[in-house]
C-alpha cells in the first residue's frame, strides 16, 4: 500500500509519483488558494511601468481575488482588494485607468488610492432622520491593503503579513533566483509592449509544471529544436531555491547550426531541413551578459518570467477553478530600446502567447493532460527523469524541478 | 464613388468580395497555403487584441511583416507546431470599401476625403472594412466562438504585388482584375482566447 494524505491521495514511496487528483479536486483546490495564493507568498500583480503616474490605477488578480493596484499622489504603489468594504461589490470595472478616488458605483462609498475610506452618502441621515451609527468609523472600514514590495521595476502583493510566515521578498527568493531575476530587472527602466491573455482549459500547476520541465522543450517545441533556440545537445542547466518552490531554466543556443543526425533519430519531430522564407522572424541578438539565451524562471505561486532570445514577458498565472486557469501575458522591453529593438521584440513575440510558434504547442498539450488526468483521478504521474538528480543540474533530460516543486508543495498543503 | 460600371464601387465591391472570398476559403476549408496568396509581397498582417489597440500598445499576437512571414507560419502550422484538430469558420457583416490614399503616407491616408479621392485613377488602392465572427470546432466538441471583430484593410489590384502570379478571380473587370490585401489589422475584440488561436483570424 501506497502512504495515502488527509486528501487520501497516493503519494507514493519516492517524489517520483504525483496523483491526478491534485489536479482535479475542488477541495485541494480551494485549499491551494487558501494555502498557497492567500498565504504567506509573494503574487506578481503588475509592472511599475503599467501604473506610470500619481493616479494611474489597473485591476489584476492575486489567486482568485481581483486586486487594484494604484500609484497615490506620492508615488507610492498600494495593492487593495477590489471589493467595497459596505457590500462586497467588486467597485472597479475597468482593466486600466486614471482618477484621483475609488468609488463604489452601487452607493458610491469613495475611497482613496491607498483604500482610506473618503466619503460615505448621507452617512449622516437627512433631516436628522437615518444615516450611520454614530460609532462607524470610516478609518476601519478601508479596502483592505495588502503587503507590497517593489524591486526592479516589478509589482508583488500577499495577502499575508510576516505575523504570518511571509518572509521579506529577498529572502523568499534566496540568492540564486534573486540573481536571475536581476538579470532581467536591472534597474533600467521597462517599457510595455502590450498583453496577450488566454484562458486554457488546465490546472495552473500543469502551467507552471511546464516551465519546470526542460525535458518536454527538446521534444514537444519542433519550432524551437529546428532553429536551435532549445536543444538536447546545448548547454543547460535547472537551478532553485533551497525549498525547491521557485525555480530557473537556463539554455545557451547550441554551437551546431543544426540538429545532429544523432539527435534527429531520437527525436522524431525534428525537422532538419526546414528555413525561413523570413529570417527575420528570429534575428536574435545578445543583449545580456554571459551564454544563456534562454532564461525561464518560475516564481511561487503565479509568475513565469520569460526571456527566450529578444522576447521578454511577464506571465501572469490566474487560477479560477481545479480545471481551468487563466494566463495573462506582458510583453517588454526596455525605456532606452532602440526602434530597431522593439520591432525585433515584436517580431519575435510570434513565438509566444496564445498563437506561439512554440507556446500553442503547451496550451493545446496541457488541455490533453487535464482531460486524461480527469478520467483517472486514481492514478498518477509518473516524473523520473533523472532520478538522480538531487538540486541543480547541468542537463535538461531530468524533471527534478518537478520533484522539488512537489515537495514544496506537500508541505505548504499538508499533504 | 458615383456610377456602377466597370471602375465603379460596383466592380470595387465584386473585386473585394472575391477577395475576401478566397481569404476565408483558404482558412476554412484550405489550402492554407492560399492564404499568404491573397496578400502583396510587402503586405502586412497582424492580429491586434482590441485592449492593445485601445491603449496604443504595439504588441500583436500574430504578426507577418511580409508574405514570406506568412509562409512561414504556415509551414510551422503544416510541420513543426502540436495542436488538437479543429475548424475554423469565418462568417462576415457588410464590407465598407473607401478609396484609400496612396501608399506610404500613412497621415494622409487616415485623413483622407473620400470624395476627394473618389476619382482618382491613380490610388488604386481601397481601404475595407467588416465585422467578423469566427467559430472554432474541435474533434468531438460543441462549437465555441473563438473570436469578433473587425477586419482594417488596405486593398491593390493583384498585377503589379504579388510578383507574378495571379489569384484566380471570378468574373471581375478586367480594368480591376483580382485584388490583395497590401495591409491587413484583424482588430480581436476577444482578448480572453479561449486557449490557443492556432490559424490566422
Amino acid at each position: 500500500m501506497a502512504p495515502t494524505t488527509p486528501t487520501g491521495l497516493a503519494w507514493g514511496h519516492t517524489t517520483d509519483r504525483v496523483p491526478y487528483g491534485i489536479y482535479t479536486d475542488r477541495a485541494i483546490f480551494e485549499r491551494e488558494i487558501e494555502r498557497i495564493f492567500e498565504g504567506p507568498s509573494w503574487s506578481y500583480v503588475a509592472l511599475a511601468a503599467e501604473v506610470p503616474e500619481p493616479g494611474s490605477f489597473l485591476t489584476t488578480w492575486v489567486g482568485r481575488r481581483s486586486v487594484i493596484v494604484t500609484r497615490a499622489k506620492e508615488g507610492s504603489v498600494a495593492v487593495l482588494e477590489n471589493r467595497c468594504a459596505h457590500r462586497g461589490v467588486q467597485l472597479c470595472d475597468a482593466a486600466f485607468g486614471r482618477s484621483n478616488t475609488l468609488q463604489c458605483p452601487y452607493h458610491q462609498w469613495t475611497y482613496a488610492l491607498d483604500g482610506r475610506l473618503l466619503g460615505v452618502p448621507f452617512r449622516k441621515g437627512v433631516a436628522g432622520k437615518g444615516g450611520m451609527p454614530a460609532e462607524f468609523n470610516p478609518t476601519e472600514n478601508g479596502l483592505r491593503s495588502l503587503q507590497v514590495h517593489e524591486r526592479g521595476g516589478v509589482i508583488f502583493a500577499s495577502f499575508a503579513d510576516a505575523a504570518n510566515g511571509l518572509l521579506p521578498f529577498a529572502d523568499d527568493l534566496g540568492p540564486t533566483m534573486l540573481e536571475y531575476f536581476d538579470r532581467v530587472f536591472d534597474g533600467r527602466e521597462l517599457a510595455v509592449l502590450g498583453h496577450m491573455h488566454q484562458r486554457i482549459p488546465a490546472n495552473w500547476k500543469l502551467v507552471f509544471e511546464n516551465i519546470k520541465d526542460p525535458y518536454h522543450a527538446s521534444v514537444l517545441h519542433v519550432f524551437l529544436v529546428t532553429f536551435g533556440l532549445f536543444r538536447a545537445d546545448a548547454p543547460s542547466s535547472t537551478k532553485m531555491d533551497p525549498t525547491g518552490r521557485h525555480s530557473v531554466l537556463v539554455a545557451s543556443r547550441p554551437a551546431a547550426p543544426a540538429p545532429t543526425d544523432a539527435l534527429a533519430n531520437e527525436v522524431s519531430s525534428a525537422k532538419p531541413g526546414m528555413t525561413l522564407a523570413d529570417p527575420r522572424l528570429l534575428d536574435p541578438v545578445r543583449e545580456f551578459p554571459g551564454d544563456a539565451t534562454v532564461v525561464m524562471q518560475t516564481l511561487w505561486p503565479n509568475l513565469i518570467v520569460q526571456q527566450q532570445s529578444n522576447t521578454l514577458a511577464m506571465r501572469q498565472i490566474v487560477p479560477r477553478s481545479a480545471g481551468e486557469m487563466d494566463l495573462h501575458w506582458t510583453f517588454f522591453g526596455y525605456a532606452d530600446d532602440t526602434s530597431e529593438m522593439t520591432e525585433r521584440r515584436l517580431r519575435q513575440a510570434n513565438l509566444m502567447g496564445p498563437s506561439g510558434l512554440v507556446s500553442v504547442d503547451d496550451s493545446e498539450v496541457l488541455a490533453l493532460a487535464q482531460r486524461g488526468v480527469e478520467a483517472a483521478v486514481d492514478a498518477s504521474a509518473l516524473v523520473a527523469m533523472g532520478a538522480g538528480d538531487v538540486g541543480d543540474v547541468d542537463h535538461i533530460v531530468t524533471e527534478t524541478a518537478i520533484r522539488a516543486f512537489y515537495r514544496a508543495y506537500r508541505e505548504v498543503m499538508g499533504e | 464613388m458615383s456610377g456602377d460600371g466597370a471602375t465603379g464601387i460596383g466592380a470595387i465591391a465584386r473585386a473585394v468580395d472575391d477577395l475576401f472570398w478566397r481569404y476565408t476559403q483558404a482558412l476554412d476549408e484550405g489550402p492554407l497555403t492560399e492564404w499568404p496568396e491573397c496578400f502583396a509581397v510587402d503586405a502586412t498582417y497582424q492580429v491586434m487584441p482590441r485592449g492593445n489597440l485601445d491603449r496604443g500598445l504595439p504588441l500583436a499576437t500574430m504578426r507577418c511583416d511580409s508574405q514570406a512571414m506568412m509562409r512561414d507560419r504556415v509551414y510551422a502550422l503544416e510541420s513543426a507546431n502540436f495542436f488538437a484538430a479543429r475548424r475554423i469558420r469565418h462568417v462576415l457583416g457588410s464590407v465598407r470599401i473607401e478609396p484609400a490614399a496612396p501608399a506610404h503616407d500613412a497621415d494622409a491616408e487616415a485623413d483622407s476625403d473620400p470624395d476627394a479621392e473618389a476619382d482618382s485613377e491613380a490610388a488604386a488602392r481601397w481601404t475595407v472594412r467588416a465585422s467578423f465572427s469566427v467559430f472554432e470546432t474541435l474533434s468531438r466538441e460543441p462549437t465555441h466562438i473563438l473570436a469578433v471583430g473587425e477586419y482594417r484593410g488596405v486593398v491593390v489590384p493583384s498585377g503589379e504585388h504579388t510578383g507574378g502570379r495571379e489569384p484566380e478571380g471570378q468574373h471581375l473587370p478586367a480594368e480591376i482584375g483580382a485584388l490583395v490585401f497590401d495591409e491587413l489589422v484583424v482588430v480581436n475584440d476577444t482578448d480572453l482566447v479561449p486557449n490557443s488561436l492556432v490559424y490566422p483570424l
